[in-house]
């Protein structure tokens, strides 16, 4: 068989499904005027690397979304060294947004009261290692467009994050973790 | 935006932190130093 072209009633045999590259481990909804939500048991020595994707939810005000590393419900907050580096369309200049270090990987994601989304790779937040991120910084109401990039510097192995909205709250849509085949 | 004002918006008997599918209120101590953060990034955003 060709895959990942499958017909109906085909037999799925394990070097189909081993050669799938990105599963789904967790889907967690969001709930309604919500300031911060952790998802617990998102990493494990099962993937080295993720992707969560955050959309379908609303912001009650413009903000950015920040994204923290942690054990459980219980999140580092020291250590986080990065930046997002976009283009500032109304100044026509490229800027960078950095920590040095921060309490949190700030402006991960964005938000307003039509939608909120984030979206980032996550490269080995459960070894032995320092965790890295990076992906789009999309916040158009202020008139953003780049990229973002963090590291955490300890070698915590990470089991859960936390996405907190820079001001207001958010509400509703799904956050969604998914694993990289190692 | 002063803290009052944030207060107004969003009063503490509104607000959640949520922990997979469990939502709670925030604690005193909590819900100030959510507000006091909110305030200022609310006064104090990038370019």
């Amino acid at each position: 068989m060709t895959y990942p072209s499958f017909t109906s009633g085909e037999v799925l045999t394990a070097t189909d499904m081993n050669a799938v590259g990105l599963w789904l481990v967790k889907t967690q909804t969001v709930g309604t005027a919500v300031a911060s939500v952790a998802v617990t048991d998102a990493f494990s020595s099962t993937y080295d690397n993720y992707r969560i994707i955050y959309t379908g939810g609303a912001a009650s005000t413009s903000c950015t979304l920040s994204l923290q590393f942690g054990i459980g419900g219980t999140m580092t907050t020291t250590n986080y060294y990065g930046t997002a580096a976009y283009a500032n369309l109304g100044a026509a200049a490229w800027q960078l947004a950095i920590n040095n270090p921060g309490s949190q990987c700030d402006n991960v994601g964005g938000g307003n009261t039509t939608s909120a989304y984030l979206m980032t790779d996550v490269l080995m937040p459960n070894l032995a290692e320092q965790t890295s991120i990076s992906g789009p910084y999309v916040l158009s109401d202020f008139g953003r467009f780049g990229l973002h990039s963090f590291a955490q510097l300890s070698t915590t192995q990470f089991t859960s994050f936390k996405i907190t909205p820079s001001s207001g709250t958010i509400t509703g849509g799904t956050i969604r973790v998914y694993g990289y085949r190692n | 935006m002063t803290p009052e004002e944030y207060k107004t918006l969003y009063p503490q008997d509104s607000v959640h932190i949520q922990v997979d599918d469990t939502e709670r209120l925030m604690t005193d101590e909590e819900y100030e130093a959510w507000v006091a953060e909110g305030v200022y990034n609310s006064n104090h955003p990038l370019p």
